[in-house]
């Protein structure tokens, strides 16, 4: 299940929750290069490359000083813009000298998440922001959730496009992979899928069912590592939904953010979650076909095309 | 001893070592404190020096070194840096064992260097000395330890907190195999530990810290005085076991100070201190590792590490030709105790 061309024509990647970068700097590493968030003073968000031009300590492990950041080793301070600001001790009329920098790196926040601009070399053609599928629609998150997974990061958007069960939870609603409610449905920027969904307290009968009172939706974006997931009924009115965001972090290890809006299925609480890690026996019966459309720029079935 | 003064302009410094390696070039022919005399015995000990074991035991109250366990069947083929037999040069010496690596011929105890605040030939009490491990090439190490001015960052409970002194002056000092460094503040405050621990009442203080480093081995010496505080000096091994990896086995000259209290509760924070340089030092060794050359930038109190830099590269360069003979100023550079400013111990 090999992603790359998803990266390709975007170096977009969603590295955090808005919500996780507040007071105190945050690391974060994506596409195995460190990089540290920080807020300065009128509350933007910033992001540098996460070494100090001085000794290449991890600024990260700083503290932020008046909206700039402040290196742990030495106590060199940068401000937004990856500019040197201020040095210890430096004589009296000794200034810093204009090329003691890091690179600051592009970042922007939409819909409780953080998007970066991942260099990338050669340097991408891709889309100067993030590319959002047209009909995404933002939440007012009820629970936020970041979790490490020891899974590549490009491929557990697979698995969960292919196989939702194998990576997440419904409460106490069965989802029902190989139930699909048609086939995918490519847009020019997601591919959209839809699954049967079934409450666990529904009693068994002999005969095979037919019709199920819940649907599983999802929305992954082709561009970006993010997908819309929701639970509704049979009448489409959406009982509890999830953005689900992948920062695949370094070979094997991804950082999985979830923003969840919950909600209730018969008197009981109903809520999107994440497994530890994917289901390997779930995953080994995935027989690929939407991560291949994700992957394609150009719908394959104009029939199917929204 | 060349002496240079620090007061150089920023951006010359950074042209100093701008394609240093950390890591790159294992340098040979030195001696390696690898272990405490008390915890060899019978039962040999395993150690590592740029990656070769070295396995330590005593032969009938003889320290032996050898590249293969002593009752293992399956003995290594010996290697250029052991006699025929497997065998490497070992001597017992400031409370250490000493072990050669490179040229066994080369192996002359006149080039293990001089401690003068350690007795010679026994070791300090169990409370003086200890280990700690950094996860990260030796090269960093002793560069942290050539740049005193983390310690107002990283060490600051234990150094003195950040503030801007009445005067703060590094020099440095260095040989063909050495580099020292000496750091003058007038009137810092007095750290937490000093007030909170030794019950220093002064609120200010001047202090002279030392560092001195043998770039082959990194050995190296440490010692500051306090105005109105307590002292004593430290020996630190370094020893490079890996470019992941250093074994810092510390012993403290405890006889340099008159406060027996202060020399009982001083090298407890060996390893709180050796703790707060590996939080920076273990992410700054991925940094560096086996990443394509990147110019750091530095200011005039960087001049003692960069100078080192520019030492260590002249001796990797110098190795790399196949010369690693020791140079004439050599033997000046292992008398210490007039730069330390200490009392002899033997």
């Amino acid at each position: 299940m090999k992603s790359s061309a998803v990266k390709d024509p975007s170096s977009w990647e969603i590295v955090a929750l808005s919500s996780a970068v507040a007071g105190e700097p945050k690391a974060i590493r994506c596409n195995g290069a460190d990089y540290v968030l920080f807020r300065d003073e009128s509350r933007h968000l910033r992001a540098l490359v996460d070494q100090c031009a001085h000794r290449r300590a991890p600024l990260s492990l700083g503290k932020i000083v008046g909206g700039v950041i402040e290196c742990p080793y030495h106590g060199w301070r940068y401000d937004g813009s990856g500019a040197c600001v201020s040095i210890p001790n430096l004589a009296e009329g000794k200034r810093v000298p204009r090329n003691y920098r890091v690179a600051a790196i592009e970042v922007v926040e939409d819909d409780g998440f953080i998007y970066l601009l991942a260099p990338q070399e050669p340097p991408s053609s891709g889309p100067s922001s993030p590319k959002l599928p047209g009909n995404w629609q933002p939440f007012d998150a009820s629970r936020e959730i970041e979790s490490l997974v020891a899974y590549p990061g490009d491929q557990l958007m697979d698995v969960i496009s292919e196989m939702p069960s194998a990576f997440l939870k419904v409460g106490s609603v069965r989802i029902l992979d190989d139930l699909p409610f048609g086939d995918p449905v490519q847009t020019r920027d997601s591919i959209d899928l839809e699954f049967a969904a079934d409450p666990f307290s529904r009693r068994k009968l002999a005969k095979v069912r037919a019709d199920f009172p819940l649907r599983l939706t999802l929305s992954a974006a082709r561009h970006l590592n993010i997908v819309d997931i929701a639970v509704a009924g049979d009448d489409g009115m959406s009982l509890a939904r999830a953005h689900l965001a992948i920062t695949p972090a370094t070979a094997g290890l991804c950082v999985v953010h979830l923003r969840c809006l919950d909600g209730t299925y018969g008197g009981r609480p109903l809520g999107i979650d994440i497994r530890p890690h994917p289901d390997a026996m779930l995953v080994r019966s995935i027989k690929p076909f939407a991560s291949i459309l994700r992957r394609d720029a150009a719908p394959i079935h104009s029939a199917t095309a929204q | 001893m060349t002496t240079t003064e620090a007061e150089l302009n920023p951006e010359a410094l950074t042209a100093d070592a701008p394609h240093w390696r950390p890591g790159e070039f294992a340098l040979r022919d030195a001696w390696f404190p690898v272990a405490h005399t008390p915890t060899l015995s019978g039962k040999a000990l395993h150690r590592t020096v740029h990656s070769q074991p070295y396995f330590l035991w005593l032969e009938s109250g003889v320290p032996r070194a050898s590249n293969s366990h002593p009752k293992t069947p399956q003995k290594r083929p010996p290697s250029e840096f052991t006699d025929g037999k497997g065998n490497y040069p070992v001597v017992d010496r400031y409370g250490h064992i000493w072990v050669w690596y490179g040229d066994p011929r080369h192996a002359d105890p006149a080039l293990l260097p001089d401690i003068p605040f350690l007795p010679r030939h026994r070791s300090q009490p169990s409370f003086a000395w200890g280990v700690n491990f950094m996860h990260c090439s030796y090269e960093l190490v002793l560069e942290n330890i050539l740049d005193l001015t983390h310690t107002d960052f990283i060490h600051a409970a234990y150094a003195g907190e950040t503030e801007v002194f009445d005067e703060d002056n590094v020099t440095f000092e260095s040989t063909s195999e050495t580099v020292t460094m000496i750091r003058t503040v007038k009137k810092r405050p007095t750290s937490r530990y000093q007030r909170e621990t030794l019950g220093v009442l002064e609120p200010f203080q001047d202090q002279t810290a030392f560092t001195h480093v043998f770039i082959r081995s990194g050995v190296c010496f440490l010692h500051s005085h306090y105005s109105t505080a307590p002292s004593m000096p430290l020996m630190q091994s370094n020893t490079p076991e890996s470019r992941i990896l250093t074994r810092a086995n510390f012993a403290f000259g405890i006889q340099q100070t008159d406060d027996p209290r202060f020399a009982r509760e001083w090298p407890r924070t060996a390893t709180i201190i050796g703790e707060q340089d590996e939080s920076v030092l273990n992410p700054q060794n991925t940094r560096y590792l086996l990443k394509p050359p990147h110019r750091d930038l530095s200011t005039r109190f960087d001049a003692a590490g960069l100078h080192y830099r520019k030492r260590h590269m002249d001796m990797v360069d110098r190795q790399k030709r196949g010369d690693t003979a020791y140079k004439s100023d050599a033997a000046a550079a292992a008398q210490v105790a007039d730069v330390l400013k200490i009392r002899r111990q033997h």
